[in-house]
């Protein structure tokens, strides 16, 4: 009889030890939805980050008020413009760059402007090399510190995997062009 | 007489259930990993050759690859590859058998390989070039399946110059758990 009553001790103090230790690593761990999700690679401009699949070099980054493509009225705002000018080599298999994104520092994520689609990153396919220009619209207080993101594609194992930070350099006293910025059409290449 | 482990047994029977539930762990993994890259395709063909999977018959009918083809609109322009470029123009022949395969559930997604480099069709070149009028195994209103009637299909891909050489046609249905490769 007590070794029957021992060996139930036994058994909630088990249970109870296995709770708590997984509430511990619960609350140590890092959330999976955020933390683990992306295996991060960080640069700045004029560097080449590598990812297995893909080399981003941020080329230039400008701040202005007004953009204008080949076509149509300049896009004017009442915020900042961010234009980045980029080259992504893509390798391997083709990349869709559908999740382009301008991160703050205070975790604001801003997605390129619609209207500069055909200047901005789209699919390139493997062994070719995109030349492009990402337009974001950022209120002037978040722009110091912004990050370029060129998040993974997405599919249905999305975890672990590598995506591109660029520091963009921008600071509080980083100049505005005066005018409007021409905008050049994205170009496309084989990697050499 | 108790079933409980006893307190010289309570280890193994510990190192026990942790094995299996590794097990249980990795075969999960494993069954996630492969089902993102299939290990390899059901058969293989070369020119001519027909092969059979999952009640479908596959034949290559042409693998080209080259700088400049004929337009598919008259008076137009050959269709040129840019600069540092190929062209890579498959035509093969479907044939669906199997009455328990639906006709309007005939989906494939087609890629061109060659080692670790994929290329998906280039859809300005497929549609300017001179090819079958089927671009994919789908049904469509102006070209309809029918059973044991041949369907040709015409894929175009656009990659850098020389990696052709020892390329293959990919052609993956039922989302992947089936696969053709068909060979130059």
């Amino acid at each position: 009889m007590t070794g029957a009553r021992t060996r139930a001790r036994s058994g909630w103090v088990a249970l109870v030890v296995c709770v708590l230790l997984a509430l511990v690593l619960t609350a140590v761990t890092p959330d999976p939805a955020t933390n683990v999700r992306r295996d991060w690679v960080d640069g700045r401009v004029g560097q080449s980050v590598v990812e297995p699949d893909l080399t981003t070099t941020v080329q230039q980054v400008r701040l202005a008020r007004s953009a204008s493509r080949s076509y149509g009225d300049p896009f004017v705002s009442r915020q900042r413009l961010v234009l980045v000018r980029l080259a992504v080599d893509v390798r391997h298999r083709q990349r869709l760059f559908s999740r382009v994104t301008l991160l703050t520092t205070t975790g604001l994520s801003y997605e390129p402007r619609d209207e500069f689609v055909s200047q901005g990153l789209s699919t390139t396919q493997a062994g070719f090399t995109r030349t492009a220009t990402m337009v974001f619209e950022v209120p002037p207080e978040h722009v110091p510190g912004s990050r370029l993101v060129i998040d993974a594609d997405g599919g249905a194992f999305d975890f672990y995997t590598r995506a591109t930070r660029v520091d963009l350099g921008l600071t509080a006293a980083t100049a505005i062009d005066p005018g409007a910025v021409r905008v050049p059409d994205s170009t496309v290449r084989v990697t050499g | 007489m108790s079933t409980r482990p006893g307190p010289g047994r309570a280890p193994r029977f510990a190192a026990v259930a942790g094995a299996i539930a590794l097990l249980v762990a990795l075969a999960t993994g494993a069954h996630a990993y492969l089902a993102l890259e299939p290990l390899g395709p059901d058969a293989t063909a070369g020119p001519g050759r027909t092969v059979t999977v999952a009640g479908v018959d596959y034949r290559l009918d042409r693998f080209a690859v080259g700088t400049r083809f004929a337009p598919d609109e008259a008076g137009d322009d050959p269709v040129r590859a840019p600069a540092g470029t190929e062209i890579v123009f498959v035509t093969f022949t479907r044939t669906v058998h199997d009455r328990r395969s639906p006709l309007d559930e005939q989906f494939c997604d087609v890629s061109l390989r060659a080692g670790d480099d994929v290329w998906q069709t280039d859809d300005t070149v497929t549609y300017r070039i001179a090819r079958p009028r089927r671009l994919t195994c789908s049904a469509t209103d102006d070209a309809p399946l029918a059973y044991d009637q041949p369907a040709r299909i015409g894929v175009a891909f656009l990659v850098p110059a020389g990696k052709a050489d020892r390329a293959v046609l990919r052609i993956e249905v039922d989302g992947g758990d089936h696969g053709v490769e068909l060979h130059r």
